[in-house]
């Protein structure tokens, strides 16, 4: 057990608040694969397989906000995108509340992908800079034609307000905001709808050091107001921290540990998660700490080890790590961890 | 080599853009110091004026913007006396430079060996094989494991990580005394930055060699920067050293960034913001630059701006409530 410290007290009466939500999952991925064929020249047969996503067991409780974490090219966004069924996995099941969304189509999908919607990390790609801010956060009412034109207008300025932005600001275009006010712009088309299920694709690695603060508070806000779930992905380790209930580290295509946000940052196992968590910059006054330098990078998920993927970076690595594949066991509770040091 | 004082002087800069919309003062009245074997640390958000100082001081400024004001005194000589001809012997022999993105910065249709041994023969009068063997050694000096591919390979073939340390192993071939680092690690994975951050820190050692680092984070000026300066909108809002300014932050500003910062394994409540967005440069406030932002603004800084003042040993700032 950890101490019981007030983040861990806030935590045991959050889940008291949510009451009978807590043991039911909206979201749940089991054994998801991706892989993207590669081709070296235009003239020669397959060379090999991308394994963006390889194997990915996740769920997501109601009302909660799952972080996942890792450096560039594990797969996080291509996770993310296989979710909305913007790519088509290649095994699988995606259960939405129960359902398998995989096998819908036509009206079905596009239902059920009213309750996912997505916070994507660039606020200066993802608005179409010849619509009007009204228009943008309109449109997923005229996409799933909800609603009166009139109606239509009364919830857009509804939602501009409640991300802290002004409803005359509906006839201005995306170019007159900064970074921040776009992310909100972004936030306010993706609530729109109401949905069950919100991916947040690195939210605020694009903003200000001082908008981001704004942005993660906003977020957390209407999680609370509307029981949103998140699925929160980041490679900044101390803001899925500070937004997560529980975070899943994945290193090249493979989730190598899910714990509690605050079991996973006091006590991480995995090599892996304990280097990401040592590299994190911290300001003096937190106190300076034992630092692991990884050598070498992420290697090509088009070949990566075999054994346990991490180990050509690992310094603990043994024998077995060469030879046998980790799983992901729990050696404790609700702790799960894919490294042989923990399976005995 | 004796400890130098002062390897670089920067008073009261100016550097102003000329627009459609009229001048715009990007860098305004700036003064920075930068002692031999030193590293300071440039903090601030975009639009604050950082990037501009550091290109200011390599005169590499964007053709609609010029020093208006101002001297940068580096060994002694001013550089804004220097003609084009002078700066290029200057540049990456005595001050190089690193930039944010390595990927864009070397050339994708050269190899990294050709690039490097270029920058060599730039600057120094050796034979071709000489600049080549230099290379292939500061390669393995940057860390990276088989110097001889990568001299071969073109900057696509590496990783970003690899593609940086070839950046700074460039920078760092002609032994210059002063490197400014403009957001080395800000598109490199946590891990990589960690290491890129452990090699200047021993580069810096062996070396003796001054660093100008920019960047929007705190904690990556905490972990490598001796004295650190923050910016905004063009001003300098607080320098001291590294500890003093992060234990003891003065300025509004900085206290809000500092607080702003999710910090691991806090108590979760709700995070500190500072509220409104950076002015642009068109639409300077009034009075102090920050206080339409700051929770303790009163009359005062809402008519009068004011001057960096030495709030106590080596820690200046530039507040009227200090």
């Amino acid at each position: 057990m950890p101490p019981i410290t007030i983040k861990s007290a806030v935590g045991i009466y959050k889940n008291y608040e949510k009451g009978w939500a807590m043991t039911e999952n909206l979201l749940e991925i089991n054994n998801i694969k991706k892989y993207f064929p590669v081709k070296s020249s235009m003239f020669t047969q397959r060379k090999g397989y991308v394994r963006a996503v390889d194997g990915v067991t996740l769920s997501i409780k109601k009302g909660e906000t799952l972080g996942l974490v890792g450096e560039s090219g594990c797969g996080k966004s291509t996770l993310s995108r296989v979710i909305l069924r913007l790519i088509e996995p290649d095994e699988g099941e995606i259960l939405l509340e129960g359902q398998n969304i995989l096998n819908l189509s036509g009206k079905k999908l596009r239902d059920v992908r009213s309750q996912m919607q997505m916070i994507f990390q660039n606020p200066f790609g993802s608005l179409n800079p010849r619509m009007t801010v009204g228009e943008i956060v309109r449109s997923p009412f005229d996409i799933q034609n909800v609603l009166t034109y009139q109606e239509r207008m009364e919830k857009v300025k509804e939602l501009l307000g409640l991300v802290g932005l002004s409803p005359k600001d509906a006839n201005r275009y995306p170019h007159e905001f900064s970074g921040g006010q776009r992310q909100r712009i972004v936030i306010a088309r993706a609530i729109a709808l109401n949905p069950k299920l919100i991916i947040c694709d690195e939210p605020v690695s694009a903003l200000d050091v001082s908008i981001q603060s704004q942005i993660l508070n906003l977020l957390v806000d209407l999680q609370q107001e509307f029981g949103l779930t998140y699925l929160f992905i980041s490679h900044n380790l101390s803001v899925v921290q500070y937004v997560s209930d529980v975070i899943a580290v994945m290193y090249l295509g493979k989730i190598v540990e899910i714990a509690d946000a605050y079991e996973l940052y006091e006590f991480p196992k995995h090599p892996y998660t304990q280097a990401l968590l040592s590299a994190i910059p911290v300001i003096a006054s937190e106190g300076k700490k034992q630092r692991i330098i990884l050598s070498g990078d992420v290697p090509t998920p088009l070949n990566p080890p075999e054994g346990c993927r991490f180990r050509t970076r690992c310094w603990r690595a043994t024998n077995i790590c060469k030879e046998k594949e980790p799983q992901l066991t729990s050696p404790d509770g609700n702790h799960l961890v894919a490294c042989h040091l923990y399976n005995s | 080599m004796s400890a130098q004082k002062n390897l670089l002087e920067v008073k009261n800069l100016t550097t102003n853009f000329y627009t459609k919309k009229g001048i715009l003062t990007a860098v305004d009245k700036v003064s920075l110091s930068v002692d031999s074997g030193e590293v300071l640390g440039i903090v601030g958000e975009s639009g604050s004026g950082k990037t501009i100082t550091s290109l200011s001081i390599m005169q590499l400024l964007p053709v609609s913007s010029k020093v208006a004001e101002g001297e940068i005194i580096f060994q002694g000589e001013n550089l804004l006396k220097k003609s084009e001809e002078e700066m290029q012997k200057i540049r990456g022999k005595l001050i190089s430079m690193i930039f944010q993105d390595p990927m864009a910065a070397l050339d994708p249709v050269y190899t990294c060996g050709a690039q490097m041994i270029e920058a060599i023969l730039a600057h120094q009068k050796v034979s071709k094989e000489e600049a080549e063997k230099k290379s292939v050694d500061m390669l393995k000096n940057v860390g990276i494991p088989a110097p001889e591919n990568c001299m071969k390979s073109y900057p696509h073939e590496l990783s970003g990580g690899m593609c940086q340390r070839v950046m700074i192993g460039m920078a760092l071939l002609c032994n210059p005394k002063l490197l400014i680092a403009d957001e080395p690690t800000t598109a490199l994975d946590v891990t990589v930055q960690a290491q890129i951050l452990e090699l200047l820190k021993s580069i810096k050692n062996d070396r003796n060699m001054s660093i100008i680092i920019i960047t929007h984070d705190l904690g990556v000026v905490s972990e490598i920067a001796q004295k650190v300066a923050v910016m905004y909108n063009g001003r300098i809002f607080e320098e001291a050293d590294t500890d003093t300014l992060f234990l003891n932050p003065m300025h509004p500003y900085t206290q809000g960034l500092i607080k702003s910062m999710p910090k691991p394994n806090q108590p979760r409540e709700r995070l500190f913001t500072i509220k409104g967005t950076v002015p642009s440069l068109s639409e300077i406030p009034q009075g102090c630059r920050f206080n339409p932002r700051c929770s303790k603004a009163t009359d005062i800084c809402r008519t009068e701006e004011p001057e960096l003042v030495n709030a106590a040993d080596n820690h200046k700032v530039r507040c009227w409530h200090i």
